[in-house]
């Protein structure tokens, strides 16, 4: 009897783990979380050509009062509260800084987008459907901690996604181990649009190859002006 | 899209649904396609714009350069090489509204008996005048390449801080509406955002759209509605909006309506916490069995081979998805509204010839287009035209292709059902107001009429928000999805010629 137990136990724990796994698709993948910065990104534009040059807006948004700053030409620019727009190119790796932190006035994180996949919304409404990336206070603390925060971004699923309704509020965060992969799993669920990758690496210099190596090049992005939610882009131009 | 249990199709309407389902499966191809498998597949598109791009004679050296061109480089520039940007090249539409389509000649009303659908061959494109809605700008306007031309490279984009937009030396605004004194400003002295002209040779990709940015109602999705002996219904998925009636003649039939897409992405995260003391993380049980042996001669205990279960040394830290837990069910309600319980008025999306009195005509093809299938029609995939009695009929809508407009069934005792949106695009919170229309199309009376809708996980009903024109019982359940199937029972008989309309509306999640 008492064997039997065990082996029951043991059975559903293995079970159990197996689970966890066998929903993942099969096969070696070919992209992982843990590549380098832009590795990603670039072997999207290797594999999607007409990713090339695409600038997808994307949207940022922090804790209240936090502050976001871009860099152009290898300096970071005016800190500009969240939420902040900016169309960033598929591809490349963009270093951001934050700022004004909720009780951590001391405190500066730069962390790094990559956006490796775009959207494709209706026409004149771009700039109504950026890709949204939320910090939330567990990022911070995680980063101030010590730790590397990667959180991969994606497009649920519509057909398959969570019949929950988070309108308003945070955007949902799944957390998965550090035997996982993120980008696979973000896979799974949906399509993956951009990796966030926090850490608490500060600049050492702020001259020189290894400061452009730190901004990763200031590839260009673009700023992006906050329409109201009912007009088009079109409207917009013909007012100015 | 009929089906019957004792009642054989007509001969017409076999090629029908085979013309049908190519259509679908086209759209369902083109779909799936673009929907995922970032990490373990590649489309076709991507292989064929490979095999483009290579015809395209870049060389390692190209490539290189190419790649470095994001990083500062000095120009190359051959503005002769260049074709003018086609965005400047588009011709300024005209938007045109309601009041000026309507000036015109009235175009004969077609009678909805005589619809029928097929795919499209010769397509007849409305005149883009017409239309409401002005989409050159900026849906026309191309990808921005980095190739300028063979071995010609530019920076990709030179935007703040850089090169300002000058067409002499093959530089055009990419986002003439994003203004630079956004929010992330400091962008130096130039105003526009430039990007280099793309080299003819490059090919353009087109407009693309991904099904899963996309909120569906209405159709019947894989696997097929049908109709139980007993007369119930299997295979209502979510999305799914089927409408079940009897005949005089006795046959009971299941139809369903067209399908609504609303743009409304929605996005999430998946985070994962990487601490310097990985190594001490535990990722599984270690429960072993370890054999014990007896210690003393005296010991009542089998000689050997006993194990017994140590106590585990660590616990799997498996994180589940806490949200999965917040499954917000619809609570089942059933209520009964009298006859003619709806407004007379018609709200802008739905005050349609079609939706008011059931007949189809030319005046309503922009509102029903934007109603219906807008959401798309920036898409240049194959299309349904609407034919008239098996003749090529001006009805064809599109402005630049719409994947699906109606469903429409020829012969005795058919339904037609019609659905439409009042909103294109949606976000998360935005209450969307669907109409639904049936019209008794045959030449029947037809009674028990029942129309389904399982609304798709990413909708939820407002409750006490249908209405309908016709006496009947409402009642509401949870799907399988996660969100609701609303089921009105029409309890009046619809005389042929007939019909009526339902309204309800959905929030966004």
């Amino acid at each position: 009897m008492g064997a039997t137990l065990i082996a029951c136990g043991s059975s559903e724990t293995l079970h159990a783990q197996i689970a966890s796994h066998s929903s993942l698709p099969a096969g070696v993948p070919l992209l992982h979380d843990d590549m380098p910065p832009g590795m990603v990104g670039a072997i999207q534009l290797q594999r999607q050509p007409a990713l090339r040059g695409f600038f997808q807006p994307v949207e940022f948004r922090g804790l209240d009062g936090m502050k976001f700053a871009l860099v152009s030409d290898g300096m970071f620019t005016e800190n500009t509260p969240g939420p902040a727009r900016a169309a960033f190119l598929v591809g490349p790796v963009y270093r951001f800084r934050m700022t004004n932190i909720p009780n951590e006035p001391e405190a500066e994180l730069f962390p790094t987008l990559e956006v490796i996949d775009r959207t494709y919304p209706p026409s004149e409404r771009e700039h109504r459907f950026p890709i949204v990336v939320e910090i939330d206070q567990t990022d911070i603390d995680a980063a101030l901690r010590g730790d590397m925060v990667t959180r991969v971004i994606y497009l649920e699923d519509s057909t398959n996604a969570e019949p929950v309704s988070y309108a308003g509020g945070p955007q949902r965060v799944f957390d998965i181990t550090v035997a996982e992969d993120s980008l696979r799993t973000a896979d799974y669920y949906g399509r993956p649009l951009a990796i966030l990758r926090i850490g608490s690496r500060i600049p050492n210099v702020i001259e020189g190859p290894e400061a452009e190596h730190f901004v990763f090049g200031s590839p260009p992005w673009l700023p992006i002006k906050n329409l109201p939610k009912g007009k088009t882009l079109s409207d917009a131009s013909n007012n100015q | 899209m009929l089906r019957t249990i004792n009642k054989s199709l007509p001969a017409h309407a076999d090629s029908l649904t085979i013309a049908s389902l190519l259509v679908v499966t086209t759209f369902f191809v083109a779909q799936v396609g673009c929907s995922r498998s970032l990490v373990n597949q590649d489309s076709a598109h991507n292989a064929s714009h490979s095999m483009r791009r290579a015809s395209a004679a870049a060389t390692p050296l190209q490539k290189s350069q190419r790649q470095s061109s994001i990083a500062s480089q000095s120009e190359q520039t051959d503005a002769q090489n260049l074709l003018q940007h086609p965005f400047q090249q588009s011709p300024p539409v005209q938007t045109v509204g309601y009041e000026q389509i309507s000036s015109r000649k009235p175009p004969p009303v077609v009678s909805a008996n005589s619809l029928q659908v097929t795919p499209a061959i010769n397509t007849q494109r409305i005149p883009s005048h017409l239309l409401p809605v002005s989409t050159m700008m900026p849906s026309s306007r191309p990808v921005p390449m980095n190739e300028t031309g063979p071995g010609q490279v530019r920076p990709a984009h030179v935007g703040c801080g850089g090169k300002c937009c000058s067409p002499q030396e093959g530089y055009s605004p990419v986002f003439p509406e994003f203004s630079t004194s956004g929010d992330l400003s400091n962008c130096g002295s130039c105003t526009t955002s430039c990007a280099p002209l793309p080299y003819p040779g490059v090919p353009y990709p087109g407009r693309h759209i991904d099904a899963q940015e996309f909120i569906y109602d209405g159709g019947d999705r894989y696997p097929q509605a049908r109709l139980r002996e007993d007369l119930t219904v299997v295979g209502l998925d979510s999305e799914d909006t089927i409408i079940r009636y009897e005949t005089t003649s006795g046959s009971v039939e299941l139809q369903t309506g067209c399908r609504v897409p609303i743009y409304s992405p929605r996005f999430s995260s998946i985070r994962k916490i990487v601490s310097l003391n990985l190594s001490e993380h535990a990722v599984a049980t270690q429960a072993t069995l370890l054999e014990q042996k007896p210690t003393r001669v005296h010991d009542v205990l089998p000689p050997n081979n006993l194990v017994r279960n140590d106590k585990p040394v660590r616990e799997a830290n498996v994180k589940v998805i806490e949200a999965l837990r917040d499954r917000n069910r619809g609570i089942p309600v059933v209520k009964i509204l009298p006859a003619l319980d709806i407004s007379d008025a018609f709200k802008p999306y739905e005050d349609l010839a079609i939706i008011r009195r059931g007949e189809y005509t030319d005046l309503d093809r922009p509102l029903l287009i934007k109603g219906t299938q807008a959401a798309l029609n920036w898409t240049s995939v194959d299309q349904l035209i609407v034919l008239v009695d098996n003749a090529a009929a001006n009805s064809v809508e599109s402005l630049d292709g719409p994947q699906e407009l109606f469903n429409y069934e020829l012969g005795n005792n058919r339904v037609r059902l019609c659905k439409v949106a009042s909103h294109q695009v949606a976000e998360p919170g935005d209450i969307i107001d669907f109409t639904i229309r049936f019209d008794n199309t045959g030449d029947q009376k037809i009674t028990n009429i029942m129309i389904q809708d399982s609304l798709t996980p990413r909708l939820e009903y407002v409750v006490d928000s249908q209405k309908s024109s016709i006496a009947s019982q409402f009642s509401i359940e949870p799907n399988d999805a996660g969100s609701s199937t609303l089921t009105w029972n029409i309890t009046e008989t619809v005389a042929p010629g007939t019909g009526g309309f339902l309204r309800f509306q959905c929030k966004v999640r």
